[in-house]
């Protein structure tokens, strides 16, 4: 009977390991709990894939751009705001990634592990977008692809985002997987897009130059509108300038004189230019959506002529609208800035917070004295240069881009702020295959600052 | 062993401590089942009268069984309180899924509470009981050879007999059979000739399952027989020896059985088969449990019950999803205190029949529970096999009580009025 006794054990050690993987189990299933919870074939949430069960998404002004009736899911009435929010919001099917519904599709549908899901709804996702004014930025990029988004700098609200092409899912056009002018249309350009950026990219080859050439100020450039490099490469410009100051330069977007300072400051420095301006990176916003890394066109191995050209943003480098807003709103602000978003926070029925959006340094850390030096420049280059009444008389600092492309029409760029304490908003736009930078994107970037002023005052 | 000590340490009556909680235990049961059938009845006004009545009768008959037991017979009834909280479940779920088989669901709890008490008595004498093993061991394997003969596949596996309506799985009422020929007292366990005969009967039952398809159920006896035989022999290389035959013989099973190797081959990547038959069950389990949060959705508002088998094979993840993970994990974790329990009991046995039946049936029941709850959540390949107490189904209610009955026979205690296990003199 003794050794039986002692067999027993086998039992209890059987039971304990039950009770081990019993423990392994639940821990499995609460961590996971959100992402099997939230699968499309839910059908507490959805019906045949398609989002039936979530709370309202409103503007800035308490514009209601999504809502949930009698299990279907109903959109803005505006086929503006439905075709300009498209990619922020995202569509019920799953054609749309990143968009909204997808990424806080948790606290949408009230999900949480402590009480399931919430069957009947209402919480409420707020944003710091104006629907209005997307839907005007979105006639802006009419008829070209490309995207424009305004920030407000000091705090990092997005009050504007539109990219082109969308459609509008009530009406979604027949021929959007074969006509070439819905190419890419499910993309969200404003953080999935990388561009050649053209001369907006001086701004970056400027930074380092203040930087690191302790004369750049005094120096003078010699622009005969093209300019042979050492290795028998030679650099275009847009002009012939004549003998110019570095800042006449940036005004100017002389080509000759930034290949010149780009030679001189090598690529190691530009690479950290670039990098420093948080180009290079691929940023994680609070929104939940990663934007594309950028690259800069030179690198160790590269060749002289790779250096000018990458200087002024031409060659392989390639930018992404986001990451510039971004470095536009850290220049603006006195070299750091917040990541920019675009969702405040999310409420109950009760107007309790669900999830409250907390501000996120975006890494960004210029010396103010940079900063305000490129703040100087940038506005010189609209007052001296671009004039200011394009601007309906704002104070706008900025710089064109027309990025050059092999066979087609250029991109057309522009990325600035304005320098008024009381309208702190920063702009980048990108007009693909448009033309000039400044005819092109300067022209929607003014339109949609000027509403937006008129919106504010 | 100190029986007595033990008789007077653990009452029913709540003069005691123990006699108290089981009270209060008793009461915290009957509200939550009173608001369970509340929450039923209140979603289904056409069968109202009639589930108000199994409800009702439910918790009346607890509490008889309470008051026989405890009350008057002074004896501890946590093990029976534990098999009560379950069957409820399979009881409220069942009525409010398909009410049209709560009766039938109604019956066999019943009828499971009768074979338990039955057996309780019946195993009071040790040579009674140990008398009956030879004609258990041929009925067991008659019964089986008939399921393989007579039997139709459903599902399948080979193992449902159908008597004009009523649906019987002889294989779970053979479980219980399997154990009882399998515990012997401790002069038959000096005997080869006893180990070889059990040995034979191990290997027609799981070869009969074997042949009948129901891997699953072949898997559970195949655990429960090296359990026995540990506990008998109490030699792990034998058991290792044991384990490598019946490897090969998985293998050779694999090899052959294409439905079972599809099962096997989307374990653990039921993800990628989230809309074909190998992962279709596991993946919506998970979603809907997950649904239900630490409390779940409420009882009918589930969307787990419209999958296939959601009551029986999947029962773990619709009580996770409309009465709550906690709820889920609570099953879990009381049928694992059952097995504890069954290891407590059985130190204090009156003789080794009923050491090694309790520890045979409490592993049985564990590994019956897991192969279950890590079936469908991807733990485990799943195996389409019931938990206890907890699924729908007759067979294995009835064969879940006849289980616990083993457990409750190896306690002294449940034989109060004389210490039997100085009579029957088994302590050699």
């Amino acid at each position: 009977m003794k050794t039986i006794t002692k067999r027993i054990l086998l039992l209890v050690a059987v039971a304990c390991i039950f009770l081990a993987v019993v423990a392994l189990l639940m821990f499995s299933m609460l961590t996971n709990a959100n992402e099997y919870a939230l699968k499309s074939v839910n059908k507490h949430i959805y019906d045949s894939n398609i989002l039936t069960n979530a709370g309202d998404i409103v503007d800035v002004n308490g514009k209601v751009m999504a809502t949930t009736s009698d299990g279907e899911r109903i959109y803005n009435e505006s086929s503006s705001i439905r075709t300009s929010l498209l990619h922020i919001i995202g569509d019920d099917k799953g054609f749309i990634s990143g968009g909204i519904q997808d990424t806080f599709s948790s606290e949408l549908s009230g999900y949480s592990i402590l009480y399931g899901i919430n069957r009947e709804s209402s919480n409420t996702l707020n944003l710091t977008l104006d629907a209005d004014l997307c839907a005007y930025a979105y006639e802006q990029l009419k008829p070209y692809k490309g995207t424009i988004a305004v920030c407000n700098y000091k705090t990092g609200e997005l009050v504007c985002i539109a990219t082109s092409p969308s459609y509008d899912m009530y009406n979604k056009p027949s021929d959007i997987d074969t006509n070439e002018k819905y190419d890419g249309v499910y993309i969200n350009r404003f953080y999935g897009g990388l561009y050649t950026p053209g001369s907006v990219l001086k701004v970056v080859t400027a930074m380092s130059a203040v930087e690191n050439i302790s004369d750049i100020y005094t120096r003078t450039f010699k622009c005969e509108g093209s300019y042979t490099l050492s290795d028998g490469g030679k650099i275009v410009c847009n002009d012939t300038h004549g003998t110019i100051s570095f800042e006449q330069a940036l005004n100017r977007s002389c080509n000759v004189a930034f290949a010149m300072i780009a030679v001189e400051l090598g690529e190691e420095k530009l690479n950290a230019a670039f990098s420093a301006a948080g180009l290079d990176k691929s940023h994680t916003t609070s929104d939940r959506i990663r934007s594309y890394a950028g690259s800069f066109g030179a690198n160790a191995e590269s060749s002289v002529t790779d250096i000018g050209w990458s200087g002024v943003g031409q060659s392989t480098t390639l930018v992404n609208p986001y990451a510039f807003l971004t470095y536009m709103c850290a220049i603006a602000n006195g070299g750091v800035c917040n990541e920019p978003y675009f969702i405040s926070s999310v409420t109950n029925a009760d107007g309790k917070y669900v999830y409250r959006t907390k501000a996120v340094d975006s890494g960004i850390n210029i010396s103010s004295t940079t900063a305000s030096t490129l703040k100087a420049m940038l506005r010189s280059t609209v007052s001296n240069y671009y004039g200011d009444y394009r601007f309906g008389n704002l104070t706008i600092c900025g710089k064109t881009g027309t990025a050059e492309r092999d066979n087609e029409k250029p991109h057309a760029w522009f990325a600035g702020f304005s320098a008024d304490e009381e309208f702190p908003y920063a702009v980048v736009a990108v007009l693909e295959n448009s033309g000039n930078g400044l005819t092109y994107a300067g022209t929607a970037a003014s339109n949609v600052l000027q509403k937006l002023y008129k919106t504010v005052n | 062993m100190e029986t007595t000590k033990n008789t007077k340490l653990y009452f029913g009556r709540p003069g005691s401590m123990y006699g108290l909680i089981s009270l209060l235990i008793m009461l915290s049961l009957t509200v939550y089942q009173v608001i369970m059938s509340y929450c039923v009845l209140s979603q289904d006004s056409e069968n109202f009268a009639e589930l108000l009545i199994y409800f009702a009768v439910f918790i009346i008959a607890e509490w008889i069984y309470y008051f026989i037991f405890a009350i008057v017979q002074n004896r501890h009834i946590s093990l029976e309180m534990i098999a009560f909280a379950l069957s409820s479940i399979s009881l409220f779920v069942t009525a409010s899924v398909s009410p049209a088989k709560t009766k039938t669901q109604f019956v066999a709890i019943f009828a499971g509470l009768a074979v338990y008490i039955a057996m309780v008595l019946f195993m009071r004498s040790t040579t009674r009981t140990s008398a009956l093993r030879m004609p258990m061991a041929i009925i067991s394997i008659a019964l089986l050879a008939f399921t393989l003969i007579f039997a139709s596949y459903t599902n399948g596996a080979k193992n449902w007999i159908y008597i004009g309506s009523l649906s019987i799985q002889p294989s779970e009422f053979v479980k219980l059979a399997f154990i009882y020929v399998g515990a012997a007292t401790l002069d038959k366990l000096q005997s080869s000739r006893s180990l070889t005969a059990y040995v034979f009967f191990s290997v027609g039952c799981v070869g009969l399952l074997g042949l009948m398809s129901d891997f699953g159920t072949a898997l559970i006896y195949f655990a429960t027989f090296l359990l026995i035989a540990f506990l008998r022999s109490g030699d792990i290389r034998t058991i290792v020896l044991v384990c490598t035959a019946a490897v090969i013989g998985v293998i050779l099973i694999l090899t052959m059985k294409s439905y079972i190797l599809n099962r096997f081959a989307s374990y653990r990547h039921i993800w990628e088969h989230m809309y074909d038959s190998g992962g279709y069950q596991q993946t919506r389990t998970l979603i809907y449990a997950a649904s239900g949060g630490l409390f779940g959705v409420g009882i009918g508002n589930g969307y787990l019950r419209e999958i296939f088998a959601a009551t029986e094979d999947l029962i773990f993840g619709l009580v996770c999803e409309e009465l709550g993970i906690l709820t889920g994990f609570l099953i879990v974790i009381c049928l694992a205190i059952v097995c504890l329990a069954a290891a407590y009991n059985a130190k204090f046995a009156r003789s080794t029949f009923f050491t090694i039946a309790a520890c045979a049936a409490a592993g049985m029941i564990i590994v019956q529970t897991a192969l279950n709850v890590f079936g469908v959540t991807d733990f485990l390949p799943l195996t389409g096999v019931t938990l206890p107490f907890v699924s729908r189904g007759g067979s294995s209610m009835i064969c879940s009580w006849g289980l616990l009955a083993f457990i409750k026979a190896a306690d002294s205690r449940s034989y109060p009025e004389k210490p039997v296990s100085r009579l029957e003199g088994n302590r050699k």
